[in-house]
C-alpha cells in the first residue's frame, strides 16, 4: 500500500487519529495533523510512499497541531516529536515546511545508526554524488536540477553514511527549495512538482519539489561513493570545476557532520573509506543548469 | 632549568592516520578530534609515532628533513617547533623534559 493509494478521507481520517505511517527509506514515521495543508501537501508529495502497516515499528511518532488558543485568533503550528517540541511555533500557513523541517530534525539528531552530513546526494549507475554544503550554498537547487537530469535522488539534506559498509542509503523526500530557485527549478524542469510556495518563513519563501517515483521506489537500494562534490552557487558567476585535495574534501564532511563527533574513531574510518573510493571536487555555478549539470555528469563513468 | 629531551606522540593505537597526497587526517582517541595537517606536520607526527620511546630535537629533526627531502637548516628546525606546539596543543605529542 502506498500513500497515493488512500482515499482522501482515509487519509484525513489517519492524520487526525492514530497517525499516518509513512516509510521513509531506512525509518518509518507515524505523522498526525489536523492541517488542510499538511494534507494536501502529504497527498502530493508523498503519494509513492510506503503506508507502513500498524503492527510494524515507526522510529518517531510526529505531531503538527494547532498552538492552544491561538488556533482561533492567528493559527499557528508547533511541531512535535511524542512530547518534545524542538522548534518555536510557525504561522499555521507553514505548517508542511515545519512538518519537514521537524522530520530532517528527527534525522540529524537521533538516527546515530548511520553518520550524517549536511548535503545532497544524487546517484547514477550505482555511483553516489554526494554534495556537502551548509545552508544557502545551493545544493537542493543543484541536486533537483541533477534530478532533472535523470540522476536518482537519494536526499536533498542528509547523506546517510552506513558506518559499518560505507555506503550511502537513500532517504528520498520532497526537495526543498528557497526563493529565486523556485522559479529557476520551474523553468529547468518543467515536469516538476512543484508545491505551493510559502512565504515569509525563516528561510524566506519555500516550496517543495515531489521526489521521482522511481527514486522513492528504489530507497531500499543503497549506493557505492563515487563522487564528493563541494557546490557553491554565485549568480552571474562563470562555473569551475576544480580537482579538491582528499584531505580538505574530508574535513569539508567533517565540517557539515550533524553527528560525526558522536561516532568517534569508526565515523573517522567510515568517512575516510567514503573519500578513498571517492574522486573530490570543488564546484562553482552560477545560473547555468544545463552546463552545471553536465558537468557533473562528466564526473562519472561513461 | 627545564630542556626538552625528547618528543613523544601518543601510542600509535590511539592515534589514526590517512594521508592523501601529502596531506594527512588525524583522529585523535583521546580528546575526539579530528586535525587536517599539512606535509610537514604531518610528517612529523608520523616520525614520531614510529618512535614510540620519543625521540630527540636532533634527532627528530634529522628525520623529518630526510623524509620531506629537505636540508636540515634552521628554518626547517624553526616550522618544526612550530609544528611540535600546535601537535602539543592538540595532545598529538608531548615533551619529556630532562
Amino acid at each position: 500500500l502506498i500513500v497515493g493509494a488512500l482515499a482522501p478521507h482515509e487519509l484525513r481520517t489517519r492524520l487526525r487519529s492514530t497517525g499516518l505511517r509513512v516509510g521513509l527509506g531506512p525509518i518509518a514515521v507515524a505523522i498526525r495533523s489536523p492541517f488542510r495543508n499538511v494534507m494536501q501537501s502529504i497527498a502530493m508529495h508523498y503519494a509513492a510512499h510506503p503506508v507502513v502497516d500498524d503492527d510494524d515499528f515507526v522510529d518517531f511518532h510526529v505531531t503538527v497541531d494547532s498552538a492552544g488558543v491561538r488556533r482561533f485568533v492567528k493559527p499557528q503550528a508547533v511541531f512535535r516529536v511524542e512530547t518534545h517540541q524542538p522548534f518555536k511555533p510557525l504561522g499555521a500557513d507553514q505548517a508542511f515546511p515545519l512538518l519537514e523541517w521537524g522530520l530532517n530534525w528527527c534525522v540529524s539528531a537521533f538516527c546515530h545508526q548511520f553518520v550524517i552530513v549536511h548535503a545532497a546526494v544524487v546517484e547514477r549507475d550505482g555511483l553516489a554524488v554526494i554534495l556537502p554544503a551548509p545552508p544557502g550554498a545551493g545544493k537542493s537547487t543543484l541536486c533537483a536540477a541533477l534530478v532533472a537530469r535523470g540522476f536518482r535522488l537519494l536526499s536533498d539534506e542528509v547523506a546517510l553514511i552506513d558506518v559499518d559498509t560505507g555506503r550511502v542509503v537513500p532517504i528520498p523526500r520532497p526537495i526543498s527549495l528557497k526563493n529565486a530557485a523556485i522559479a529557476t527549478i520551474a523553468g529547468f524542469w518543467p515536469e516538476a512538482k512543484i508545491g505551493p510556495a510559502v512565504a515569509n518563513t525563516l528561510k524566506g519563501t519555500v516550496a517543495h519539489v515531489t521526489a521521482p517515483r522511481d527514486s522513492v521506489l528504489a530507497a531500499t537500494q543503497d549506493a557505492a561513493p563515487g563522487l564528493v562534490v563541494v557546490p557553491r552557487f554565485r549568480a552571474g558567476e562563470a562555473m569551475t570545476l576544480e580537482s579538491l585535495p582528499k584531505a580538505a574534501a574530508f574535513m569539508q564532511l567533517v565540517d557539515n557532520g550533524f553527528n560525526y563527533s558522536i561516532h568517534g574513531r569508526a565515523g573517522f574510518e567510515a568517512l575516510a573509506s567514503l573519500i578513498d573510493a571517492s574522486r573530490c571536487f570543488r564546484f562553482t555555478y552560477g545560473g547555468n543548469l544545463d552546463e552545471a549539470t553536465a558537468a557533473i555528469a562528466s564526473l562519472l563513468p561513461r | 632549568v627545564n630542556t626538552v629531551q625528547s618528543w613523544q606522540a601518543p601510542p600509535p593505537h590511539l592515534v589514526a592516520v590517512r594521508e592523501w597526497d601529502d596531506e594527512f587526517v588525524v583522529f585523535n582517541d583521546a580528546t575526539g578530534d579530528t586535525h587536517h595537517l599539512g606535509t610537514l606536520a604531518g610528517t612529523v607526527l608520523l616520525v614520531l609515532l614510529d618512535h614510540p620511546d620519543g625521540l630527540s630535537p636532533s634527532a627528530l629533526e634529522d628525520e623529518v628533513a630526510r623524509r620531506v627531502d629537505v636540508p636540515h637548516d634552521v628554518t626547517l628546525d624553526a616550522e618544526i617547533r612550530n609544528v611540535l606546539d600546535r601537535l602539543a596543543e592538540w595532545r598529538l605529542a608531548t615533551t619529556v623534559s630532562a
